[in-house]
């Protein structure tokens, strides 16, 4: 047993229930595909690759933008994205199928200082000091980003490594520092700091940061993404036509009243201009490497691409490779155009059916070259990285993008909507697995069985994908959310997942090819998963505990209370009421944060796309989508709070076992346990006791055993109800920066590791600096130990359609669902969980001895990949902190 | 022509796969990007190579006297991109 996990005779918890791994040698999964060749070949190069940071596109945009002083905003921001993208140099790489990419690097990105510019900064400058004395920084400095794969962690040589994740060539270092010191006092972050700082109460904005009760801001972070792109106009009308009709709009409305319609039509042909001007600098490339080009094959290849490109810069696609090709240009020119996380291409495969099946009739693809098409697809979507923040990119994203790709659910008229292309996206899934686009399945009662079998076989890879996600439910939240804003039931069956997890809107477009009228699901909604980022409720619940203290820090967050707790509802009045404020002031400072955001850098590209900005001839920074009802507040370590709670009542109000004082003790010494960081072991799993650790055997062995959630208990499970009904209520009683009510938002990404990295020991009994329990409604590791089943019955114990998302992921030893018999029974427990109105969940099928050996020897696992929460990624990408969660993570040897 | 020292990432037949190593397409093989060119060396547009460039005493330089701009930037796609001194084809 390793040292510090307490053994039956020191301690009565019973830690095989804690840390039950099957013995015997590791076991791999059943299900293991292999790509084509060229995909093959695609993918190494991808492994071998490192996240490059490039210059060009921030020179270009910030050249232009400054040339042009005092212009319209939007006209202004337009003009330099045209510029930016006129400028990208165009790199194809042999075998290459789609082509074009962010930057010219393969895994490239950029600095965005027109949005953030700060952590750039010399660390001895005073505007980093005066960000970092703000909050601005507090998760940076308690991330761990993952060492291995494609991050960067350390400067060599002429490669400068920035946020420990990035590598820039030394030689753009000065233009770097150069173009920050243009943007500072003009960035978004900037302008919406000045402005926050105006918030009456806006100090104790600044604790609650300091003290990372919340994890980051939203306006100048992430300000889009999190929603589902809309592909349509351009596939239905080829960029051409846009600029056409945006030209018939332009001598429409010119002149009269609601003339900011003028200005956004120009600035869409201007931007679309820039994408033409990009595509065809590609098709130029192409058409240069095929005159050079001495291999036959090589030769071709080159040139179909320019043709593609150049048919493409123009006019509507007549191939689903055009088709392909046309979305994921669109797709890459709107993550240029901001910083984006979670921007989903959606129900792809219902998007390009009528092109495939038009190819298909028409003999001009096959199926084995559909697989081939869609694996060159998934290596361009892996490709992506996010350029931000140490504590954005490693503390909350874990360096993923979350572009999920949507299958199955139903179509415009409620009949099931999967089509064979999608069976196709899961075939090219298994055969080359990578991280993205990962693949969430929209189940639906109406889906047929093989469709629901590939899913399962898909599952069986171990690549984490596809979630499984209840059609129903989120359709029911769909439309409650955006009925106000006019969602009928029927429009409702186009949601889809953006981001990891978050449900969004969607709306149907007719599309006419051939003999055959198609309605093409895509996003309608604004970004989603912006306003409150990340409140950590445990750490939330250690503040309240210690009277408004952060202990961490020594600072005080809320005023102290008039009287002391004396009962549970005492507690939980208290607790709401830091709650109520926690939101409230930073709902207040976001929603300035989003308004210099939509005025300075108002998002051009991403508005042509959705629906209805070009009808009503407004950006989606003015409401121009047709749903906007986007801003929520996202909360992680619920189920850590919710035992919290359990212990708390029982072990303080009920028992009297020992007092909240008492409880303050124990918690301020960690339990006599050493701290995760001091142990560098990140879960309950490896922690090493203190010489002092028998003074507090008794509290932390009643905290342990008090109930826990995952287990069917109503003690426990109401507590989680009750909490759920408060917390999605009570999100309605603050309004967005577009006046509608926010809601609730329960996803981890990865803010589980950080956010238990700042949080004392918790009545629950979890150790100081660990992880929270991942997800929303995963079981704390180790402590569900009724099975699978008790676990579904303890998340569904509340309504899901209330919140946005719930999230629940699950541990399986590979051997558990094998065979045809171990697919069905697997597919009966999926099943199971939906009819019980469970709205997510999700599978890591693998031995945990794998990843213990992973994480001794990275390199021999480059290419190992896991679900984390919404997610899934290489392993070797990850930080400690959330590999030794998923470690820990009970891992199910049967399902009943 | 300010040419020092060409290495592979100077040449128009290196692919960059990343800030550390690339392709060249001639030879088909990976290089290393600040690895000296061979004797096939092509130099690629690069401001460095522009004649509007021009070095300042402190980095960056500047591209026609007004704007700023750095030596190693690709300038493939820069219309006014003109040699300083015309590469021998």
């Amino acid at each position: 047993m390793p040292d510090g996990i307490p053994s039956h005779q020191e301690n009565p918890v019973n830690s095989a229930h804690y840390y039950k791994h099957k013995p015997g040698p590791a076991v791999g999964r059943e299900v293991a595909k292999e790509p084509t060749m060229r995909a093959g070949t695609l993918r190494d190069l991808y492994l071998g690759s490192k996240s490059s940071v490039s210059m060009e596109f921030p020179y270009w945009y910030t050249r232009r933008w400054m040339e042009l002083e005092g212009e319209i905003p939007i006209i202004r921001r337009a003009e330099a994205l045209k510029s930016a993208f006129s400028h990208l140099t165009p790199v194809i790489f042999p075998r290459e199928l789609l082509v074009m990419r962010r930057t010219c690097y393969l895994r490239g990105s950029y600095p965005m200082p027109w949005l953030s510019e700060l952590f750039l900064l010399d660390k001895e400058d005073e505007l980093y000091r005066e960000a970092l004395e703000a909050g601005q920084f507090s998760n940076d400095q308690v991330t761990k980003m993952g060492t291995g794969g494609g991050n960067v962690t350390k400067s060599s040589g002429n490669v400068v490594s920035i946020a420990g994740k990035f590598g820039m060539r030394r030689e753009e270092l000065p233009i770097l520092m150069a173009l920050v010191r243009k943007w500072e006092h003009q960035s978004v972050e900037d302008i919406g700091h000045k402005y926050e700082m105006l918030v009456p109460d806006y100090p104790q904005k600044e604790s609650i940061m300091r003290s990372l009760i919340c994890l980051f801001d939203s306006g100048f972070t992430l300000p889009q993404g999190r929603e589902v792109i809309n592909y349509y106009y351009p596939l239905r009308y080829g960029i051409d036509g846009i600029i056409t009709w945006c030209k018939g709009k332009i001598a429409e409305v010119a002149g009269h009243p609601g003339m900011d319609r003028l200005y956004f039509y120009q600035a869409s042909c201007i931007a679309l201009e820039g994408i033409k001007k990009w595509i065809l600098n590609y098709a130029q490339e192409a058409r240069e490497l095929a005159e050079k080009e001495r291999d036959e094959e090589l030769r071709r290849e080159y040139t179909e691409i320019a043709e593609t490109l150049t048919w493409i810069s123009s006019h509507p696609p007549r191939s689903f490779r055009e088709a392909l090709q046309l979305c994921w240009t669109f797709h890459i020119a709107v993550l240029n155009e901001d910083c984006i996380s979670g921007l989903s291409p959606g129900r792809l495969g219902q998007v390009l059916y009528p092109w495939w099946k038009q190819d298909m009739d028409n003999g001009t693809i096959t199926r084995e070259s559909t697989i081939e098409l869609l694996e060159c697809m998934r290596l361009k979507f892996t490709e992506l990285d996010c350029f931000a923040s140490t504590g954005v990119i490693g503390g909350v994203l874990s360096s993923n993008t979350f572009n999920n790709l949507c299958l199955g659910g139903l179509d415009k008229n409620g009949a099931n909507a999967e089509n064979e292309l999608e069976m196709l996206i899961l075939e090219s899934a298994m055969t080359c697995s990578t991280p993205q686009p990962t693949l969430t399945l929209l189940y639906d009662e109406k889906l047929p069985e093989e469709f629901l079998l590939k899913g399962i076989e898909c599952t069986k890879t171990g690549t984490g994908y596809p979630a499984w996600v209840n059609n129903r439910v989120a359709m029911e939240f769909i439309q409650n959310n955006y009925g106000p804003e006019g969602m009928t039931p029927q429009e409702a069956r186009a949601w889809a997942i953006g981001g990891c997890l978050e449900t969004s809107a969607g709306n149907w477009m007719p599309l006419r090819l051939g003999a055959h009228t198609y309605y093409l699901p895509g996003g309608a909604g604004a970004a989603t998963s912006v306003g409150v980022h990340f409140i950590g409720l445990p750490k939330l619940l250690e503040v309240m505990l210690f009277d408004g203290m952060d202990m961490r820090t020594g600072q005080r967050i809320f005023p102290p209370r008039k009287k002391p707790i004396e009962t549970y509802d005492d507690l939980m009045d208290t607790f709401q009421d830091h709650f109520r404020k926690t939101v409230d002031i930073l709902c207040r400072c976001n929603n300035i944060q989003h308004d210099a955001w939509r005025k300075i850098t108002p998002p051009v590209i991403n508005s042509v796309l959705k629906p209805d900005c070009l009808t009503k001839g407004k950006h989606i920074g003015e409401m121009g989508s047709r749903y906007n009802t986007t801003f929520n507040v996202e909360v992680s370590g619920g189920i850590n709070l919710v035992n919290s709670l359990a212990s708390i009542k029982k072990n303080i109000f009920e028992e009297k076992n020992f007092t909240l004082d008492d409880l303050r003790s124990v918690l301020l010494n960690n339990f006599g346990y050493h701290t995760a960081e001091e142990t560098g072991s990140y879960s309950l799993s490896d922690q090493k006791k203190r010489p002092d650790a028998s003074t507090y055997a008794r509290v932390h062995t009643l905290c342990h055993d008090a109930p826990k959630y995952g287990n069917d208990d109503p003690y426990v499970d109401s507590i989680l109800a009750d909490w759920e009904d408060w917390f999605c209520t009570v999100c309605h009683e603050f309004v967005s920066l577009y006046e509608k009510p926010l809601y609730a938002c329960q996803i981890s990404v990865s803010t589980h590791g950080p956010m238990g990295a700042v949080t004392l020991a918790g009545p629950d009994g979890r150790l100081e600096g660990t992880a929270y329990a991942d997800a929303s409604l995963s079981a704390y590791p180790g402590t569900d130990r009724n099975g699978p089943y008790a676990l579904c019955n303890s998340a569904t114990c509340w309504d899901h359609a209330k919140s946005q998302n719930s999230q629940l992921n699950v541990k399986i030893h590979p051997s558990v669902i094998k065979g045809r018999e171990g697919a069905r029974k697997f597919l009966e427990f999926i099943r199971a969980y939906m009819r019980r109105g469970g709205f997510h969940i999700q599978f890591n099928v693998v031995d945990s001895k794998v990843l213990r050996e992973a994480q001794i020897h990275p390199e021999h696992y480059r290419g190992l990949m896991v679900r984390v929460a919404g997610f899934t990624q290489y392993w070797v990408e990850l930080g400690k902190p959330i590999q030794d969660e998923i470690i820990a993570r009970t891992e199910y040897e049967e399902i009943p | 022509m300010k040419m020092k020292a060409p290495c592979h990432q100077d040449c128009r037949e290196y692919i960059q796969i990343d800030v550390f190593r690339g392709m060249c397409r001639v030879k088909k093989d990976e290089t290393i990007s600040d690895a000296e060119a061979c004797e096939q060396f092509l130099p690629v547009k690069k401001c460095k190579y522009c004649t509007s460039y021009h070095e300042s005493d402190g980095e960056p330089g500047t591209c026609r006297g007004k704007y700023l701009a750095y030596p190693d930037m690709i300038a493939k796609t820069c219309e006014d991109f003109e040699w300083e001194v015309a590469p021998d084809e």
